[in-house]
């Protein structure tokens, strides 16, 4: 068992981190996804038949990474009761990092189902049929979340950087 | 981005579609730690083993007693030898009593009069807590909480009510406190009595040694008065516990009128509430608490979280409707006073499922033998050490008189940290709170604290709407928190709700939570609430564990 849960983790260790990186782009955040998608994977390994490790592995993921980043928010610092983290990197100020923590926080807003045709189709760059294998819908209704998810977002980024 | 200028029609969908892929590809070109990377899969792979890093300096936590132990230890020592009005403290033995009484959680005694009268009484230093029987009246009082049930058998009801500053207790504790500092005389305290005579002696009875010291006294004030009283206390030579206490009511001539004798011992718990008392839970209830105030409810949250018991907690993420052996660990914690240290464990294969009968926190613990584990973070009371690699790190100090001061992980890991949460406090300009008594929603039976945002709030991302419903009869712990109002810049706010649902008690009484539900949901202008994922979170709390001082140091545990 322990044999299968290290092979597991050093054939799909990079491809998880990865993916909950690129919707985070938080270290620490994206080292306690990685472990809750593991740890959540193996334990449904008990339960039931998994068919498809990669599939299985990528959509909790992509999941997990959104959870986590909807719970984003910052509480009004205030003396003793804000919460710190003293791992956090300081906020970046290049334009293209910030261009990047924009389109995270717009995701952040959208539907589970486009948000996570979004992250699969945009960030790591799978086709409509592989998402669709993912996430067990149909390459229609991957292509018709993915319509959806751009123009918003779009849209949304648009307003943001003009100010409206 | 000063470099966007938008323009209407197709053109500015053009750019901002084209905005859209270089954000896609900013976040795609974000190199990856690949030293994070390396160290996330290291901790899923293997164990995690003691590393010849080098560690942060080691501290053991010194013992420190603090004037309010002082006080309450005083006091418990105090009940001994005055239970009712009588005084007096046996210089010689004294800091050994002290000594032997620091080691035990509660004192009972029980006494039976000549008369047939009963009285029986327990006091706990560490909880607080002075509880007695009378006859069939009885009474509860938790200075902690600053709370007073009275039974009255006759009336057949429950009285609530502020502890008087002249009940048993409160007056003992000052008094003792004068004690240890040399400034107290006799009678200063219990006014109307004054020592007359006083004895001390080592007696043998049935082959065994005491020690054993009377204290006779009388009215101050009616020096012929013939109404004298006694009081002869024994205590083990060996020990240095009290043993038993008799209270003898004199004549100036003859026999004693009246005498109660107790005997004491040294139980490991003690009543919880007035019902562990052997009052009906039938019994009416009069609340006579004058409207409750937000200090004080600060005061008893404060203190809940503060004085929790030291405990072994296992923390499991859930998600809906899954039942209590299932979901992922998320976290062991030990806690001891204000001291924690937390790590992650990790199954190596799923745990087998539980008998149908089984106990839950005993079950959870037992699954901790297939675990790996990788320390997070530890507090020894002073400074707290992140762990990262086998690597630890001082990241701040605390101060210990402020209470606990768990973040982050650490916080969310603590079941204590959820019901009475360090944000339900006195948050001074920023929000203005009311305390609402009867709420028009939240849980039944419950007090609403109500925070908003005053004008020294600026960031509109923040939550600017926060309530807490807290429960008065169980302590004031948070049963359901509300933070709302946070609002993005395209106008959709934020609300997130979690509730306990499940709540158990600490052996010194103090409820917490054992299921927190959260949710979080989004509501953008004009389209229907986007409701996340619902998380469940689960506390398992052993509170029987071997919690040593050792586990406090910013070193691994040993295998």
């Amino acid at each position: 068992m322990r044999h299968d849960f290290n092979t597991l983790v050093d054939s799909h260790g990079r491809a998880v981190y990865a993916a909950a990186w690129r919707i985070l782009g938080h270290q620490a955040d994206t080292q306690d996804v990685v472990q809750e998608v593991f740890l959540e994977a193996f334990q449904r390994f008990a339960d039931e038949r998994i068919e498809h490790w990669p599939a299985l592995l990528r959509r909790l993921a992509t999941y997990r990474a959104l959870d986590r980043l909807r719970q984003r928010r910052p509480m009004t610092p205030l003396e003793g009761w804000a919460v710190a983290d003293p791992g956090e990197e300081p906020w970046a100020v290049a334009a293209e990092r910030e261009l990047a923590e924009r389109l995270r926080e717009a995701v952040a807003q959208l539907p589970q189902r486009e948000a996570s045709v979004f992250c699969l189709s945009s960030f790591d760059g799978l086709s409509n049929s592989q998402i669709a294998e993912v996430l067990q819908i149909s390459s229609g209704a991957v292509a018709v979340a993915l319509h959806k998810a751009r123009g918003k977002l779009a849209t949304r980024l648009a307003q943001i950087t003009t100010g409206e | 981005m000063s470099d966007y200028t938008g323009v209407n029609g197709e053109g500015r969908l053009q750019d901002s579609a084209s905005l859209l892929d270089r954000a896609i590809e900013a976040v795609r070109s974000e190199p990856l730690c690949e030293e994070s990377l390396r160290e996330t899969l290291i901790r899923l792979r293997e164990p995690a083993t003691p590393s010849s890093a080098t560690h942060g300096p080691c501290r053991r936590a010194s013992h420190r007693i603090g004037r309010r132990w002082l006080v309450a230890a005083s006091a418990a020592a105090a009940m001994l030898i005055a239970a009712t009005l009588w005084l007096w403290h046996p210089r010689a033995s004294w800091a050994e009593v002290a000594e032997a009484l620091r080691g035990k959680p509660w004192i009972h005694a029980i006494a039976k009069g000549k008369s047939g009268e009963s009285h029986e009484f327990w006091f706990s230093a560490a909880n607080d807590v002075y509880a007695d029987r009378r006859g069939e009246g009885a009474r509860f009082i938790d200075s902690r909480l600053r709370v007073c049930y009275e039974y009255q058998p006759k009336e057949e009801q429950i009285l609530r009510t502020v502890p008087n500053e002249s009940q048993a207790g409160q007056v003992l504790a000052a008094f003792f406190e004068g004690v240890m500092r040399g400034q107290m005389r006799i009678g200063s305290v219990f006014e109307g009595q004054e020592a007359i005579a006083q004895e001390e002696r080592r007696i043998v009875e049935d082959g065994r040694e005491w020690l054993e010291y009377d204290l006779t006294t009388r009215t101050a004030q009616d020096l012929a008065s013939d109404r004298l009283a006694r009081m002869r206390f024994r205590l083990d030579p060996e020990s240095h516990l009290p043993h038993s206490m008799t209270i003898s009511e004199l004549a100036k001539t003859g026999p004693a009128a009246n005498e109660l004798n107790y005997l004491f011992d040294y139980p490991d718990r003690g009543p919880r509430d007035i019902y562990d008392l052997g009052v009906s839970r039938t019994v009416r209830l009069i609340d006579r608490v004058p409207t409750a105030d937000l200090s004080q409810i600060y005061a008893a949250v404060e203190a809940s979280r503060n004085r929790f018991d030291s405990y072994l907690g296992i923390v499991v993420g859930q998600g809906k409707e899954q039942p209590w052996h299932a979901g992922r660990l998320k976290a062991v914690v030990w806690r001891k006073d204000v001291r924690w240290r937390v790590e992650l464990a990790m199954f190596r294969q799923s745990p087998p499922p539980p008998e149908s009968d089984a106990d839950q926190v005993k079950w959870w613990k037992q699954q901790l033998a297939a675990c790996e584990f990788s320390p997070i973070e530890v507090c020894d009371g002073q400074t707290v050490y992140h762990c990262n690699q086998g690597r630890w790190t001082a990241t701040r100090t605390i101060e210990p008189k402020r209470g606990l001061q768990a973040q982050g992980q650490a916080a969310d890991s603590m079941a204590e940290m959820s019901g009475y949460p360090v944000s339900l406090e006195d948050k001074k300009h920023l929000f203005t709170a009311t305390l609402e008594t009867q709420p028009n929603d939240g849980p039944a039976d419950s007090l609403l604290v109500h925070y908003q945002a005053t004008g020294a709030v600026k960031d509109e991302s923040t939550f600017r709407d926060l309530r807490y419903w807290v429960d008065p009869g169980k302590g004031d712990v948070t049963l359901q928190e509300r933070l709302a109002g946070a609002r993005d810049p395209d106008g959709s706010t934020t609300t997130v709700t979690r509730t306990s649902e499940e709540f158990e008690r600490s052996p010194r009484g103090i409820w917490y939570p054992t299921l927190v539900r959260e949710t979080v949901v989004r509501d953008p202008p004009g389209a229907p609430s986007q409701e996340s994922e619902e998380r469940v979170t689960r506390f398992f709390l052993d509170f029987e564990a071997d919690v040593p001082d050792e586990l406090f140091q910013p070193v691994d545990r040993p295998k």
